[in-house]
């Protein structure tokens, strides 16, 4: 596998990511649960998933590099 | 009760600065970098949270609970989640390289980056003088907000000066600054970030459970006002919120941040910061922009000052009330040290060295000099509150999109061999021309978007940022290789 391949990934993850933001950003207030709104429930929901992708993107940016000095 | 538990909040405050000074490294190596980065010293958790404090300003708790009021939770979805995705994805992208050479190459501000990256000093100057034109109003509002918080919080039991509570806060940063640099800096910052999470968190469950319960507030509110539960109730919300996207890129380009990159032990300390990035902003913003739409319950018709204060007043008592000052306070100082460590770095490294009498004398003491220009730096910022027009103000309000006008050079001097520094100044200018036209055109009111069309003014700047960079870029003759070597190819 080439070495840009898991930076590729990740930024085809990350644009896969906004497009879901923008999707979520048109949820609805409706059901509510527990007092919050499903539109924020999903924006929670965006923020676990950043959280995934990123964790991606670094084992991309730490694994292209090999470990490198000076780290 | 109030000023009392400030007055302790700031002693400890100060406290733990100078204790920080005690760990400090050798300052005379590097031109001061013991002083200035810490030696890049800085390990995993107080990068985050040195990071995750500077980026969180009285905005966070005030103006963000202010806008939930006025918008509702829509500013969660605008700001908090448009934050958590591009920030901590910008230390990945940005912070990681630039933090490998600076290591490699020594550098402690953007200036000398751009300046070595392509052999253009008249680069670093623009960046440098784009930089403190957009950073020293936004410093303004924090000292100028920080004492007028104060002066509301205490407000009810006695007449405080708005004056008084500013020079508190520039006197305590001061000295923790002289003290010790970036160490003191980051250390008191790993505090602070840590008092304003636990306050927005408490004053969460004392004012929510002053209402009743927050499913039950909630509830209620929804009958009264459905309109603050949507996320995008029109066309023009949507858009607002998908151009809100390249407001975070201008974390990247505050010169503040660069410095706490530069201050990093290793590459891999960023792993925790671009980790729990988002979850921090979650855990401080919910609660935030959430207390502020249910002020909608106690102040249906509008509210005199900042809602949290009024619901703070309303369902708390004066510990409490203290406790959110400190809260306001640890957000405003988490920022005013960073930013008033990095143009004292910038005045050190990147001004004095052009001005000859002032060259000799800074040689070989960076750090003391440092310290100068950073009491100089305050003491100009401090009288400056209290005699700033609105316009200042605004310039302020303004700065973030101005910053991202640095964006698209910054990335390029990471990634594309191939931009020139007349690419990477016209696209400087590109983005400044236009921020200008735009403040000018807005009369500097914030939420203005261009054309009332819903397109933040950050989304336009970096467009005409990028087009203007590639385009010279693309005229002017290719970078030198040998230059290029020291950027692109691995030490």
């Amino acid at each position: 596998m080439s070495r840009a391949r898991p930076l590729e990934g990740a930024a085809g993850l990350f644009a896969a990511l906004v497009a879901l933001r923008l999707a979520v950003a048109l949820a609805p207030a409706d059901p509510m649960i527990l007092g919050v709104p499903f539109g924020i429930l999903l924006e929670f929901g965006i923020i676990a998933l950043s959280t995934g992708v990123l964790a991606v993107a670094s084992r991309a940016v730490f694994t292209e590099d090999g470990g490198r000095a000076g780290d | 009760m109030t000023l009392l538990v400030v007055g302790l909040y700031l002693a400890i405050v100060i406290g733990i600065g100078l204790a920080a000074r005690r760990t400090g490294l050798g300052e005379a190596a590097g031109r001061g970098e013991g002083y200035f980065l810490a030696g890049r010293s800085i390990g995993p958790f107080v990068l985050l949270m040195t990071l995750f404090g500077t980026n969180m300003t009285a905005f966070t708790i005030l103006g963000a609970s202010g806008e939930g009021y006025r918008q509702g939770l829509r500013v969660f979805a605008l700001m908090a989640t448009n934050s958590a995705i591009v920030i901590p994805m910008t230390f990945l992208v940005i912070g990681v390289p630039l933090w490998r050479l600076g290591k490699r190459h020594g550098f402690a501000t953007q200036a000398e980056f751009f300046t070595a990256r392509y052999g253009s000093p008249g680069l670093g100057l623009l960046v440098l003088g784009a930089s403190l034109l957009w950073l020293v109003p936004y410093m303004l509002i924090g000292v100028q907000g920080g004492g007028a918080a104060l002066a509301a919080i205490v407000g009810t039991d006695t007449a405080f000066p708005v004056w008084l509570g500013s020079l508190a806060m520039c006197l305590v940063v001061l000295g923790y600054l002289v003290a010790g640099g970036m160490r003191s800096t980051a250390i008191v910052n790993t505090f602070q970030t840590l008092v304003f999470m636990v306050v927005a968190g408490l004053a969460f469950v004392v004012i929510t459970d002053g209402l009743g319960g927050f499913e039950s507030a909630a509830g209620r509110l929804k009958e009264t006002s459905p309109e603050l539960f949507e996320l995008a109730g029109s066309r023009r919300d949507w858009i607002q919120i998908a151009t809100y996207l390249f407001v975070p890129l201008s974390t990247s380009c505050f010169p503040h941040i660069f410095g706490h990159w530069m201050s990093a032990k290793s590459a891999r300390t960023f792993r925790l910061s671009v980790l729990a990035y988002p979850a921090c902003i979650a855990a401080v913003w919910f609660p935030c922009v959430v207390l502020g739409a249910l002020g909608r319950l106690d102040a249906p018709d509008g509210a005199s000052g900042p809602i949290i204060i009024l619901l703070i007043q309303e369902h708390a008592g004066s510990l409490l009330a203290g406790c959110l000052a400190a809260g306001v306070f640890a957000a405003i100082m988490s920022s005013l040290d960073s930013q008033t460590l990095s143009v004292g770095t910038m005045m050190t490294r990147d001004a004095a060295p052009r001005i000859g009498w002032i060259a000799r004398r800074v040689a070989g003491r960076e750090a003391l000099a440092g310290r100068v220009f950073v009491g100089l730096f305050l003491a100009l910022v401090f009288a400056l509150s209290l005699v700033s027009s609105q316009t200042v103000f605004s310039l302020g309000v303004w700065a973030l999109s101005g910053f991202t006008a640095l964006f698209p050079v910054l990335f390029a001097s990471i990634y594309w061999r191939r931009s020139t520094a007349a690419g990477a100044a016209a696209g400087v200018l590109a983005g400044l021309g236009l921020w200008l036209v735009f403040f000018v055109s807005s009369q500097g009111a914030p939420g203005w978007t261009v054309a009332d069309s819903g397109v933040e003014p950050a989304a336009a700047i970096v467009a005409a940022s990028t087009a203007a960079l590639v385009v010279v870029s693309g005229l002017t003759r290719p970078p030198d290789a040998e230059r290029l070597r020291g950027f692109f190819e691995k030490a």
